[in-house]
C-alpha cells in the first residue's frame, strides 16, 4: 500500500505542470498551490491509512475512503492537462465532482477516529467548528448555498481562474462548505435532511439553468455557448443525482430508525 | 384513561352533536366542519368537471366535421382556454384536495382538521374565485390564450381585453386557496395522528397526500408569483415579459412549468393514493412492499421539481439542453414503475374480488400505461419536435390525465360513496357507465392519436376537408358523445343511490383503514373515543372497532367541557403530546372570503379605491379571526383537562399553530426564491437588461433599517427564550417595544422607496426591485401588526405565562422577514457588482 503511494505521488509530482498554465504569469504560483493541494490531500490519505490499521473501519468505509482519495487525485489531475482555463464545462465537472461526489464519500467513510488517532488534538481542533457547524441541515444547506452562488459569480470566477491561489481558496471553500453539508445531511438523516436536500436541488438547478440560458459568455474560460451550457447543464443535470440519490438513502435509515423507535 | 368502560352510544352522541352539530338553513354558511367542508368541495368540483365536459362537447361538435362554422375562432379560443383552465384548476385539484379533506382526519383517527376555519376559507376563496372566473364565459371575455396564458400573447398588448386579467386573479385566488388545503393537510397529517400511529403505519393514502401537499407548497408559489408579475405587467405597466423594456417572455414559461410540472403529479399523487388504497382491500391482502412505495412517492416528488424544461423542449433552448432533459425525464419511469409492480404484485398474490372499484383500476392500470407509453415518446426530442402542438399531444394528455386520475377518482368515489351516503350504488348502473366511458374514452383518444400524427395541430377552430382528417375527428366527435353518455350514467347512479340504494352498513367492502370505523354517513366528531393504533390495517385486526368507538371505550371521550378536541401527537412516533382544542363555527371565513372577492372584482374593474377598501376590510376581519384563538373564551371555554391528561396545546409552546407557521414559511420561501430566479434569470438572460447609471436604493439608509429589523427580530427571539424559562419581564411592553421598532423599519422602507428614483414602468430592472421591495414592505408589516396583536392581547390575559404558545407562533415570521431582507439586499445590491455590472 504504502510503496504505491510513493509511486503514484512520484507520478504525479513528476508530471510536468507548466504546460498547464500557458499564458498565466505566475507558473511557479500554480505549481507551488496544485502541490499544496496535493500534498493536503496526501497527508490526509495517509493518516487514514495508518489511522486504519490502529483503529479498523468497516470495510465499505474503507473503500468509500479510498475510492474518494483516488477521485480526488483525479479531480486534481484535471487542472494539469489545462481544460480547466478553457473550458468551463471541464471545471464545473471539476468542481462538480469534489462536492457531490468526492466529499460525500469521504463523510460516508467517516474518518475521525482513524484521523484522531494519528493526529490527535489537532485534528480535534480543527473539526469541532465544522461539526458545531453541521448541527442543523438547513443552516448547513444555506451556507453552502452562500458559498457556492458566491464562487459562481462572474467576478469571483475569474479571479479564481487568474490567480492560483485564489483558485484554492476557492476549493477549499467548497470542499469545507460540502463537508458540513454531507456531515449533517448524511449523519442525521430526518425528515428536515430531506428538506436540506431538496432546497439545495433547487437552488443548485437554478443557477444551473441561469448558466445553461445565458446568452453571452460569463466566464473567461468559456470556449464557447455550447461550453457553458454544458457546464450549467452539468450543475444542473447530472449533480442533481447524488442529492437524489442521498434523500432515497436517507429516508430509508431514517425509516428504518423509525420504525426501531417504534418497536422498542 | 387506561380501563375501559363502556357508555351509551346514544347519550354520548347527543352529548357530543351539542358541542359538535352542524347548524342548518342560513348559518350552515358558517360550518367549519372538514366533512362538510370536503363534501362541498367535491360537489363543486363535480359540477366545474360537468362544465368543463361541456366545453370539451362543444368544441367535439365543431370539430365533427371539416369546416363547420357552428363556433367561430375567437370562441373557440375561449373553450379551450377554459376547458383546460376549468379541469386542471377548478376540476382536478379541488376535488382531490376535497377528498383528502374529507378522509385525512378519519383515516388517522382526528375528529377534524387542525385549521378548521382555514379549510372553510379556503372553500369560499375555491368558489368565489371559480364563480368569478366563470362569469367571465357568460359576459363573453373569458380568457383566450390557453391554459398556460404565455407570454407575448397573454400581454396587455396583444390581449388588451379583460380576458386575461380574469384568469390571472381567479386563478391566484384559487391557488391561494389550495395552498392553504396544502397547508392544513400537511400539520394536520403530522400532528394530530391518533395515539401511537407512527409515520409508517400510516395508510398510504396518508403518505401519497402529504407528499402531495408539501409538493403544492413548494410548486404553487412560483405561479402565483407569475401571475403576480403579469398582472402587474398588465395593469400598471411593470415591464416583466417585455423584452424591450428588459424583460423575459421565457422567464413567463419557466414560472409556469416550475409550477405546471409538479402539478402533473401533485393530481397524479392522490389519484395513485387511491389505487394503493383501494387494490390492497379488493386483492384481500396488505399491500405489498409499503415502504418502498412510500419511497418511490417521496423520490417521485423530489425528481418533478428538476425537470420542467421538458415541457420547454421546442422554444429554442439549448440543443444540449434537450439531451440531457430528454435523458433525465425517463428517470421518473423508476418510482412509477416500482409502485406499478407493487400493484401488480399485490393483486397476484392477492385473491382479487371484481367489485365496482375494481373495475375502474383496470381501466386505470391499461390507460395510463399507455398514457405513459406515449409520454416516453414525447421526451424523445426529435419526436417531440414532429407532434409539438399536435393533437397527438392532447391525446397523450388526456390519456395521462383521465386514465391516470379521474379513472382512480371514480373508483374511489364508488368505493367511498357508502361512506358518504350510507347506501350503496347500483351494480348494473355502474357496469354500463365504466363500460361506455371506458369505450367512449378510447375512441375519442386512441384515434386522437392518429390526427395527431397526421398533422393536425391542436387549438385550430375548423380544418380543411381531404386533409385525411375528416374521419379521425368524427370517430373522436362520436367517442366523446358516448364518453358523455357513461359520465351521465355514473351521474344517474350517484343520484338514484341517494333514494334507491341498499343500506351498506358497517364496512361493506371488507376495507382496513379507519375512516370505516366511524358511522356511515359520519357525524360530524368522526369518532367518539380515538383508538390506539397499534397496527396498519386495525379494522381487520378488530372488526367491532366501530362499535367500541361509539361506546366510548377509548380516550378523549369526554364532552362536558364543551371544547372541540383532538389528539396532538408526535409528528414522528405518533405519541401524544397534548390536546388541541378546535375552534367551532363561525362566519368569518365566509366574510372574508367574500370581501376578498370583491377586491378580486375591483381589481377587475381597475376601480383602486374600492380595492383599497376591501383590504382594509379583510384586513380587520382577519384581525378578529386571529382574536378568537388561544385562551380566548371562544375558542377554549373551559381550560381544565382531566388529571392524567396532557395539557392543552395553547398552555404549550409546541402547538399546530407553530407547525402551521413554519409550513407557510416554506410556501413563501419558495415564492422568495422564485422571485431572486426571475431577478437573476432577467439580469443574466434577458436581451436588452438596462441598468441604471447610479444605484437606484441608499445604501446607508437601507443598512440602518435592516440593522432596525435585525434587532427587532432578536429582541423578540430573546424575548420568547426568557417566556420559555418562566421568567417574566414586561411582556406587553417589550412587545410593544418590538413593534414600535419594527414600525420605524417599515416606514423607513416605505420612505427610502418613495424617495428613490426607481421608474418602474421604464425598465425591469426597477420593476423587479420594486417586487422586492414591496415584499419585504409586506413582511415586516404583517410582522410589525401581528406583534401588536400579541401585546393587546396581554391586556385581557388570552397570552400570557399560562397561555404562550402565539408567542412562539410569531417568531419564525420575524426571523424569516429579516432573513430575506439581507437576502433580498445582497441580490439587489451586491450580486450585479460580483456580477461584474452586468
Amino acid at each position: 500500500m504504502f510503496v504505491r503511494l510513493v509511486l503514484l505521488v512520484a507520478v504525479v509530482v513528476s508530471a510536468n505542470p507548466v504546460e498547464a498554465h500557458d499564458g498565466i504569469e505566475s507558473v511557479g504560483d500554480a505549481w507551488l498551490s496544485f502541490t499544496v493541494s496535493m500534498v493536503m490531500l496526501m497527508v490526509f490519505w495517509f493518516m487514514y491509512c495508518i489511522g486504519a490499521r490502529r483503529i479498523p473501519s468497516l470495510i465499505e468505509r474503507w473503500l468509500a475512503f479510498n475510492v474518494a482519495s483516488v477521485a480526488a487525485i483525479l479531480a486534481l489531475l484535471i487542472p494539469l492537462g489545462g481544460w480547466v482555463e478553457e473550458s468551463s464545462a471541464m471545471h464545473m465537472a471539476q468542481h462538480m465532482l469534489i462536492m457531490v461526489v468526492i466529499i460525500p464519500l469521504y463523510m460516508l467513510a467517516r474518518p475521525l477516529p482513524q484521523w484522531v488517532a494519528v493526529g490527535g488534538w489537532p485534528v480535534v481542533w480543527l473539526s469541532k467548528p465544522l461539526l458545531y457547524l453541521s448541527r442543523y441541515p438547513m443552516q448547513a444547506a444555506f451556507m453552502q448555498s452562500v458559498v457556492i452562488w458566491f464562487w459562481h459569480a462572474p467576478k469571483f470566477y475569474n479571479l479564481a481562474l487568474a490567480s492560483p491561489w485564489w483558485h484554492l481558496l476557492e476549493h477549499i471553500c467548497f470542499a469545507l462548505s460540502a463537508c458540513v453539508f454531507w456531515w449533517s445531511v448524511l449523519n442525521q438523516r430526518t425528515a428536515v435532511t430531506l428538506l436540506a436536500l431538496l432546497f439545495t436541488l433547487m437552488h443548485t438547478s437554478m443557477l444551473g439553468a441561469l448558466l445553461t440560458f445565458a446568452q453571452i459568455p460569463l466566464y473567461n474560460d468559456s470556449r464557447d455557448f455550447h461550453d457553458q451550457q454544458l457546464a450549467g447543464l452539468i450543475m444542473w443535470v447530472p449533480s442533481g443525482l447524488p442529492y437524489l440519490i442521498a434523500a432515497i438513502w436517507c429516508s430509508l435509515y431514517w425509516f428504518r430508525r423509525i420504525s426501531r423507535t417504534l418497536s422498542s | 384513561m387506561n380501563e375501559i368502560t363502556r357508555k351509551d352510544p346514544a347519550a354520548l352522541h347527543d352529548d357530543f352533536m351539542k358541542v359538535w352539530g352542524n347548524p342548518r338553513g342560513w348559518r350552515a354558511l358558517t360550518i367549519v366542519n372538514h366533512t362538510t367542508i370536503g363534501i362541498r368541495f367535491m360537489v363543486t368540483g363535480g359540477v366545474f368537471f360537468l362544465i368543463g365536459g361541456l366545453l370539451a362537447m362543444l368544441m367535439r361538435t365543431q370539430l365533427a366535421l371539416p369546416q363547420q362554422e357552428i363556433i367561430d375562432a375567437e370562441l373557440y379560443n375561449q373553450l379551450f382556454t377554459m376547458h383546460g383552465t376549468v379541469m386542471m384548476f377548478l376540476f382536478v385539484v379541488p376535488m382531490l384536495e376535497g377528498l383528502a379533506l374529507y378522509l385525512i382526519p378519519k383515516m388517522i383517527g382526528a375528529r377534524d382538521l387542525l385549521f378548521p376555519r382555514l379549510s372553510a376559507f379556503g372553500y369560499w376563496c375555491y368558489l368565489f374565485g371559480s364563480i368569478i372566473l366563470l362569469s367571465s364565459l357568460l359576459l363573453g371575455v373569458a380568457p383566450n390564450a390557453g391554459w398556460f396564458a404565455y407570454t407575448p400573447l397573454s400581454n396587455a398588448v396583444y390581449s388588451p381585453g379583460p380576458n386575461i386579467d380574469f384568469w390571472l386573479l381567479g386563478i391566484t385566488f384559487v391557488e391561494i386557496s389550495a395552498v392553504s388545503a396544502g397547508v392544513e393537510l400537511i400539520v394536520s397529517i403530522l400532528r394530530s395522528r391518533t395515539p401511537g400511529m407512527g409515520l409508517l403505519q400510516m395508510p398510504l393514502f396518508c403518505w401519497y397526500i402529504l407528499v402531495m401537499a408539501f409538493m403544492i407548497v413548494f410548486g404553487f408559489p412560483p405561479l402565483i408569483l407569475g401571475s403576480i408579475l403579469l398582472e402587474l405587467e398588465r395593469a400598471a405597466g411593470m415591464p416583466f415579459f417585455d423584452i424591450a423594456r428588459g424583460g423575459d417572455p421565457i422567464l413567463w414559461q419557466h414560472l409556469f412549468w416550475l409550477f405546471g410540472h409538479p402539478e402533473v403529479y401533485i393530481i397524479f399523487l392522490p389519484a395513485a393514493g387511491i389505487v394503493s388504497t383501494l387494490l390492497p382491500v379488493f386483492a384481500r391482502r396488505p399491500i405489498v412492499g409499503y415502504r418502498w412505495i412510500v419511497l418511490a412517492v417521496i423520490s417521485t416528488g423530489f425528481i418533478s421539481f428538476g425537470l420542467w424544461v421538458h415541457h420547454m423542449f421546442t422554444i429554442g433552448i439549448p440543443k444540449l439542453a434537450q439531451a440531457f432533459f430528454s435523458l433525465a425525464s425517463m428517470l421518473i419511469a423508476i418510482p412509477t414503475g416500482i409502485q406499478f409492480f407493487a400493484w401488480l404484485a399485490t393483486l397476484w398474490t392477492g385473491r382479487p374480488v371484481y367489485h365496482i372499484p375494481m373495475l375502474w383500476l383496470t381501466g386505470f392500470l391499461v390507460i395510463f400505461v399507455a398514457g405513459g407509453l406515449t409520454g416516453i415518446m414525447l421526451a424523445v426530442v426529435p419526436f417531440n419536435w414532429q407532434v409539438h402542438d399536435t393533437h397527438f399531444v392532447v391525446a397523450h394528455l388526456h390519456y395521462v390525465i383521465i386514465g391516470g386520475v379521474v379513472f382512480p377518482l371514480i373508483a374511489g368515489l364508488y368505493y367511498w360513496l357508502p361512506h358518504f351516503s350510507g347506501r350503496m350504488p347500483s351494480d348494473k348502473l355502474a357496469r354500463w357507465g365504466f363500460w361506455l366511458t371506458f369505450i367512449g374514452f378510447n375512441t375519442t383518444f386512441l384515434v386522437m392519436h392518429l390526427t395527431g400524427l397526421l398533422g393536425m395541430p391542436r387549438r385550430n377552430y375548423t380544418y380543411e376537408p381531404d386533409l385525411g382528417w375528416d374521419l379521425p375527428n368524427s370517430l373522436s366527435s362520436m367517442g366523446s358523445f358516448v364518453l358523455a353518455m357513461g359520465i351521465a350514467m355514473i351521474l344517474l347512479d350517484i343520484i338514484l343511490h341517494f333514494r334507491m340504494g341498499r343500506p351498506a352498513g358497517t364496512n361493506p367492502w371488507h376495507a382496513d383503514t379507519l375512516e370505516w370505523a366511524t358511522s356511515t354517513p359520519p357525524q360530524p366528531y368522526n369518532f367518539i373515543s380515538l383508538p390506539d393504533y397499534p397496527t396498519r390495517h386495525p379494522m381487520w385486526r378488530k372488526p367491532d372497532l366501530q362499535t367500541s368507538i361509539a361506546e366510548g371505550c377509548y380516550t378523549l371521550s369526554e364532552i362536558d367541557h364543551g371544547r372541540r378536541e383532538t389528539w396532538g401527537s408526535d409528528p414522528i412516533t405518533g405519541k401524544i403530546r397534548e390536546i388541541i382544542h378546535l375552534p367551532g363555527n363561525s362566519w368569518l371565513p365566509f366574510v372574508t372570503a367574500l370581501v376578498l372577492s370583491v377586491l378580486c372584482i375591483s381589481l377587475l374593474l381597475r376601480t383602486y379605491d374600492l380595492a383599497l377598501a376591501a383590504v382594509a376590510i379583510s384586513l380587520i376581519l382577519l384581525l378578529r379571526w386571529s382574536w378568537i384563538n388561544g385562551a380566548h373564551p371562544g375558542a377554549a371555554p373551559d381550560a381544565s383537562v382531566m388529571p392524567d391528561y396532557p395539557p392543552l396545546h395553547s398552555r404549550t409552546f409546541d402547538s399546530p399553530g407553530l407547525w402551521g407557521m413554519i409550513v407557510t414559511l416554506l410556501a413563501d420561501g419558495a415564492l422568495f426564491l422564485s422571485l431572486l430566479f426571475g431577478w437573476f434569470y432577467l439580469m443574466i438572460i434577458a436581451p436588452h437588461w438596462q441598468v441604471p447609471d447610479v444605484t437606484p436604493l441608499p445604501w446607508l439608509s437601507l443598512l440602518i433599517a435592516g440593522g432596525l429589523l435585525t434587532g427587532a427580530a432578536i429582541w423578540y427571539k430573546r424575548l420568547l427564550q426568557r417566556l420559555r424559562e418562566g421568567g417574566w419581564f414586561h411582556l406587553q411592553s417589550q412587545l410593544w417595544g418590538i413593534a414600535l421598532v419594527g414600525l420605524v423599519h417599515c416606514c423607513m422602507l416605505i420612505g427610502i422607496w418613495a424617495t428613490s428614483a426607481l421608474a418602474v414602468t421604464q425598465t425591469a430592472h426597477d420593476a423587479v426591485i420594486a417586487v422586492i421591495l414591496m415584499y419585504l414592505i409586506f413582511h415586516s408589516g404583517l410582522a410589525v401588526i401581528m406583534t401588536m396583536l400579541q401585546a393587546r392581547r396581554v391586556t385581557y390575559g388570552y397570552v400570557g405565562k399560562t397561555a404562550p404558545y402565539e408567542v412562539a407562533v410569531v417568531e419564525p415570521w420575524w426571523l424569516y422577514t429579516a432573513s430575506v431582507f439581507w437576502i433580498g439586499l445582497a441580490a439587489i445590491l451586491l450580486l450585479p457588482i460580483a456580477w461584474g455590472g452586468i
